[in-house]
C-alpha cells in the first residue's frame, strides 16, 4: 500500500475531475475487516476508503434491486403516498433513480481512487434486504441513508489526506440529502436534530451486517438476529363501535433497540387510520359495517421486521 | 408554478453575482481581505475556521429568525410552492404545508444551536468568537422568495463546509464540523424538495473556497461586517 500522501498531484487532478470520492453509505463486513488490517494504530486512507466502498456497495445493490422492482404505481400506493400531492408522488421514481445512480457513481469513484492509491477495492457481497413492498423499500432506504451519514461522520477524521477528506465530504453531503428526502417521504422530520450522529465503524458494521447474506471471501456475518416481537395485535377484533383503538406499545426488539411501527389497511371497505406510524394507531371504519383486514409491521433499529395481521369485524 | 420558477430564477443572482459593479468591487475587496486575514501568515487556525463557520451560521440563524417573525404559518399555506405538495395527512399534523412552518422553526433552532456551539468551542480553544449581529439583510416579499433565499443559503453553507473541512486540524473538530455540515445538507435537500427542485442534483456536492463563499454572502451582510 502506498501512503496516501504520495502522488498527491495526480490524485488532486483526479478529484478535480470526479469532484469526489468516498462515502457515506451504509455497510461493511468481515471481508472488509479481513482485507483491511489497520497498520500501526491508525487506519490508512485505503482502509477507510474500503470501509466506505463496502457501504456504497450495499446501498447501490439495495437501489439497483429496488428501483426496478417498484413502479410509480407501487410507490404511489406506499403507506405515506396518499398524503402527498403530485409534486412529491410524481417524483418518487425519478428521485429514487437519481439516488441509485449516485450510489453507483460513488462505488465506481471509490474503486478508482483505491486503485490509484495502490489498494485493492473490496468486492460487493450478496445481500438480503427482506423487502416485500414499496413501503418497506422506502423505510429501509431511509434507515440505510441515515446509517450512511452516521458512518461518514464517524470516519472522516480518520482520513489523513486532505484531498480525500474533502472528497469524502462531498459524498457525505449527498448521503445527507438522500437521508433528508427519505425521512420526508417516510413521514419523518428531514433534519431531526441540530447535529447528526457520528457512529463508529463497529457500530455501523453491526447494523449493516443484518443485510449481508454472504461475501466473496466467505467471511460475511451470518447471524441475522430475530426480529422484534409484536404485542397487542389480536387475530380478530369484533366491534360494535365505528372506531377501534390499538395499542402495540409492548412490542420490543430483542436487542433493546427502539422499534418503529407501520399500520395499514390490507382489505375491506374504506377506513381512516390515525397515527399509523405510532404504537397506538386508531382506525375509523368510515366504510360502515363489514370485515376489514389490517397489517402491522414492527421494525427494529437493525431493519429486522415482524409482520402481523388483524381482522376487524364491525357489526 | 410559473411564479415560483420566476422567483427561483431571479433570486439566485443575489448569491451568484453581486448586485452592482460598485458594490461588487467593494464586496470582492472585502472578501479578499477577510480571506487573507483568515489566512494570516498563511496560517489557517482552527479558531479562524470556526469563526468563518460562525459567520455563516449567524447569517442563517438571522435569516430564519427574521423570516419566521414576518411570515405566519398560514402564509406558508398560501405560497405557490405549496401547490401539489399535499394537504392532508395525520402524521404531519394538520397538513404538509402547515408542517413546513414547523420544519422551518426547527431549522432556525438548529442554526441557533450551531451558533452557540461554535461560540463555545471557539472560547474553549482560547479564541474570541466574532460578535453576533442581527443586521443581516435579505430581500424577499413572499414566502416563495423567502424559501428561494433559504435554499441558496443552505446550499452555500453545504459547499462552504465541504470546502473547509479538510483544513481543520483537531480530529474532534473535524467530526463536529461533519455532523453540522450534514445537517445543513438535510436542510438544503428539504428546501429544494418542497420548492420543486431535486433535493440532490448531483452525486457529489460542490465545494467552495472561503473567498467564493464570502463573496456570495456579501450581499446579505447588511449592517453586519465580516
Amino acid at each position: 500500500m502506498k501512503h496516501p500522501n504520495t502522488s498527491s498531484n495526480s490524485r488532486r487532478s483526479f478529484f478535480a475531475k470526479s469532484a469526489a470520492l468516498f462515502g457515506a453509505a451504509a455497510l461493511a463486513d468481515k471481508v472488509l475487516l479481513a482485507q483491511t488490517t489497520p497498520g500501526t494504530g491508525t487506519s490508512t486512507d485505503i482502509d477507510v476508503l474500503n470501509y466506505a466502498l463496502a457501504l456504497e456497495h450495499l446501498e447501490a445493490a439495495f437501489y439497483v434491486q429496488g428501483v426496478g422492482r417498484y413502479s410509480a404505481a407501487d410507490l404511489n400506493s406506499s403507506i405515506y403516498a396518499p398524503v402527498f400531492g403530485s409534486k412529491i408522488t410524481s417524483n418518487f421514481v425519478p428521485y429514487l433513480t437519481a439516488i441509485r445512480d449516485h450510489e453507483v457513481a460513488h462505488v465506481a469513484t471509490l474503486q478508482q481512487v483505491i486503485r490509484s492509491l495502490g489498494g485493492t477495492p473490496v468486492e460487493a457481497c450478496t445481500y438480503n434486504f427482506r423487502i416485500n413492498n414499496a413501503s418497506e423499500f422506502l423505510s429501509t432506504a431511509m434507515m440505510l441513508e441515515n446509517l450512511g451519514v452516521q458512518a461518514y461522520a464517524g470516519a472522516i477524521n480518520m482520513i489523513q489526506s486532505a484531498d480525500i477528506k474533502r472528497a469524502a465530504a462531498t459524498i457525505a453531503m449527498v448521503e445527507a440529502r438522500h437521508a433528508s428526502y427519505l425521512n420526508f417521504v417516510n413521514g419523518q422530520l428531514p433534519a431531526p436534530a441540530a447535529f447528526d450522529m457520528a457512529k463508529s465503524r463497529s457500530e455501523v458494521l453491526a447494523m449493516a451486517s443484518a443485510f449481508i447474506t454472504s461475501c466473496p471471501s466467505g467471511g460475511g456475518p451470518t447471524t441475522n438476529p430475530a426480529g422484534p416481537t409484536i404485542s397487542g395485535l389480536s387475530t380478530t377484533v369484533n366491534t360494535l363501535d365505528r372506531e377501534v383503538q390499538f395499542n402495540f406499545a409492548g412490542s420490543a426488539a430483542p436487542d433493546g433497540s427502539a422499534v418503529s411501527f407501520m399500520f395499514q389497511q390490507v382489505s375491506g371497505p374504506t377506513t381512516s387510520v390515525i397515527g399509523e406510524r405510532t404504537s397506538t394507531p386508531r382506525v375509523i371504519l368510515t366504510g360502515g359495517r363489514g370485515t376489514y383486514v389490517f397489517e402491522l409491521v414492527v421494525m427494529d433499529g437493525r431493519g429486522n421486521r415482524q409482520t402481523g395481521r388483524t381482522t376487524v369485524v364491525y357489526s | 408554478m410559473m411564479q415560483q420558477h420566476q422567483a427561483e430564477a431571479s433570486l439566485p443572482k443575489k448569491l451568484d453575482t453581486s448586485p452592482s459593479m460598485a458594490t461588487s468591487a467593494v464586496v470582492a475587496a472585502g472578501a479578499a481581505m477577510l480571506a487573507s486575514s483568515l489566512h494570516a501568515q498563511n496560517t489557517v487556525t482552527d479558531v479562524s475556521l470556526l469563526n468563518y463557520a460562525l459567520l455563516l451560521e449567524q447569517l442563517e440563524a438571522n435569516f430564519y429568525t427574521q423570516g419566521l417573525r414576518r411570515f405566519s404559518s398560514a402564509d406558508f399555506n398560501t405560497g405557490n410552492f405549496s401547490q401539489n405538495l399535499g394537504n392532508a395527512g395525520d402524521f404531519y399534523g394538520d397538513s404538509i404545508t402547515g408542517d413546513v412552518y414547523g420544519n422551518l422553526l426547527l431549522i432556525r433552532n438548529h442554526e441557533q444551536t450551531h451558533v452557540r456551539a461554535l461560540e463555545r468551542t471557539i472560547r474553549t480553544l482560547g479564541g474570541t468568537p466574532r460578535t453576533n449581529c442581527n443586521g443581516f439583510s435579505f430581500t424577499y416579499n413572499t414566502v416563495d422568495e423567502f424559501l428561494a433565499v433559504g435554499k441558496l443559503l443552505e446550499d452555500t453553507g453545504v459547499s462552504a463546509y465541504a470546502g473547509a473541512i479538510n483544513m481543520i486540524r483537531d480530529p474532534q473538530l473535524v467530526t463536529t464540523a461533519a455532523t453540522i455540515a450534514t445537517v445543513e445538507a438535510r436542510h438544503a435537500a428539504y428546501l429544494r424538495l418542497i420548492t420543486g427542485d431535486s433535493p440532490f442534483p448531483s452525486a457529489f456536492d460542490p465545494t467552495k473556497t472561503m473567498q467564493e463563499i464570502l463573496t456570495a454572502a456579501a450581499p446579505f451582510l447588511g449592517s453586519c461586517t465580516v
